[in-house]
């Protein structure tokens, strides 16, 4: 499983959910995270059609997206999302 | 002494003819009464200003001046008085409260101080000088325990003058004059409060924090910083980062202030409070929407406009020249801020339409305007200071925006409510 965040700088949630995510990566060295800027990497953030940032799309080992979030999620709620698809 | 005979006749007679008119003129002017005709509407709050004030005048002049009510929002009867009147003086008068007194008139009410000097002094100088009554006739004829004439209040010319008798020139009262009474709230803290001393700056606090979160003009400020903080030059950051939150402060209460001239220039018109009321029930209701499932994200303007702002900021930031900087800076955050207000109108409006019709000094009015803006910019204060102690720019967190935007949401929904169906409520202290 892998987690894809979208984000922006300007983006208040965004700087929100940074050090969240820090934590969790932190707390869980295995899960693999990709960050990427809306901005920077604008045709990769269209694929998948995201409109509101921050976007956390969930992916499974095909690299096929299984479930996404968006704006501030709580901590405990995507440490049970990835405990979820931990084995997907 | 025939000739002497007559020439006495002729001095006799000439003196009773003086005399007589003398006395009838002086009669007259003690007798009569100035006409002043108010259309008003129950509910208008310039309207209850400016009847509180004519009584007033009416205490001043007892037996001089009387004072004509036509409430023009629910009574059939003044309506067809108040088309007929404004027929009668060939005008196009868009709302109330509208003032007659002679050939003069006054659309909309100020304040004592200004629309109030303006009327006495014109009472004042009918009472003098006399004034044509151009609608006595008209209304007053239908009045059955009225005598009255088409007539001119004036010592000078002899017509004829009004006789109204003095119990008619009592002020009726309505319902929605201002009811000045304290409601007292023991906070054991601080004792007695009145609530209707605290409750408007506690209705300026919540809109203008609810005002604030709006995620438009908060993307740029977090923008600039991230770029500032990238540069890793102190100075800049606290020179240019207080330059553009001082600058979007100051851009925001001339909108205000715009909003507010607005609404004490229109004075009352009642359709003018209907679409107010409605825009604040509108905007209540997506505040409370926002506050229960919005997730706090972000989407703001499209991608090109976007773009465009956050190259202008990366132009600004590098320039050489530090007053180039400054300059650049000054001008991004006009020219943002007064694209992004098109984003908040809707509170602005309402809030500014809110203090229009409460009576208050002139400075008064601009310090609760600047109250809204110092609350509306919290925020933005915020992340600047956090960004100036750490060196990071930060968020903030949906939790702490939640709650405000909820209560702020119901509140501005009640006061849209009441904006259409009881105005007067909210005249506060």
């Amino acid at each position: 499983m892998k987690v894809l965040k979208f984000g922006a700088i300007w983006c208040s949630g965004c700087l929100v959910m940074k050090p969240l995510w820090a934590e969790i990566e932190k707390e869980n060295p295995w899960l693999e995270t990709e960050y990427h800027d809306v901005d920077e990497e604008s045709e990769f953030a269209n694929a998948f059609q995201i409109q509101d940032y921050p976007c956390f799309i969930f992916l499974d080992k095909e690299e096929k997206e299984i479930h996404r979030e968006y704006g501030q999620v709580e901590k405990k709620k995507l440490i049970e999302l990835i405990n979820s698809y931990k084995d997907k | 002494m025939r000739n002497f005979k007559l020439i006495i006749c002729f001095v006799v007679f000439i003196t009773c003819l003086f005399g007589t008119a003398c006395t009838s003129l002086v009669r007259a002017q003690e007798n009569n009464t100035l006409n002043v005709y108010l259309f008003y509407g129950d509910g208008c709050p310039h309207c209850s200003k400016e009847r509180v004030f004519l009584n007033t005048i009416h205490e001043k002049y007892p037996e001089r001046v009387s004072i004509h009510e036509y409430e023009v929002y629910y009574n059939q009867k003044d309506i067809e008085s108040f088309t007929k009147a404004i027929d009668h003086l060939k005008i196009d008068v868009a709302g109330v409260p509208f003032l007659v007194i002679g050939e003069k008139y006054y659309v909309g009410y100020g304040d004592d101080d200004s629309t109030g000097q303006e009327i006495l002094t014109e009472i004042e100088r009918c009472l003098e000088n006399g004034c044509k009554d151009n609608l006595s006739k008209l209304l007053l004829n239908s009045e059955s325990d009225q005598m009255v004439e088409d007539s001119t209040v004036d010592g000078t010319d002899g017509s004829e003058y009004l006789n109204v008798p003095s119990d008619e020139i009592e002020i009726s009262r309505g319902s929605d004059v201002q009811d000045t009474s304290p409601i007292y709230l023991n906070t054991y803290v601080f004792g007695n409060v009145n609530l209707k001393d605290i409750s408007l700056p506690i209705a300026t606090i919540l809109i203008g924090f609810v005002d604030g979160f709006n995620p438009c003009a908060m993307w740029i400020l977090i923008f600039l910083i991230t770029m500032l903080i990238n540069m890793h030059d102190k100075k800049r950051l606290y020179i240019l980062g207080s330059i553009f939150i001082f600058t979007s402060g100051l851009v925001y209460f001339f909108f205000l202030a715009a909003w507010f001239s607005f609404f004490k220039f229109i004075g009352y018109v009642y359709w003018i409070k209907l679409i107010i009321g409605i825009v604040a029930i509108v905007s209540g209701v997506i505040h409370v929407k926002n506050s229960l499932f919005s997730k706090g994200e972000c989407h703001v303007t499209d991608a090109n406009q976007r773009r465009s702002i956050m190259d202008k900021v990366k132009t600004t930031l590098s320039q050489k020249s530090f007053l180039l900087s400054i300059i650049g800076i000054v001008t991004l955050a006009v020219s943002v801020n007064l694209v992004e207000v098109v984003c908040s109108a809707g509170l602005p409006a309402v809030y500014t339409s809110l203090i229009s019709s409460i009576e208050m000094t002139t400075a008064e009015y601009y310090l609760y305007l600047l109250l809204y803006v110092v609350v509306f910019m919290l925020d933005d204060l915020f992340v600047f200071f956090v960004a100036m102690k750490t060196f990071e720019v930060t968020g903030i967190a949906k939790k702490y925006t939640k709650w405000s935007g909820l209560i702020g949401g119901i509140i501005i929904f009640v006061i849209g409510i009441i904006l259409i169906i009881k105005p007067e409520l909210l005249m506060f202290g």
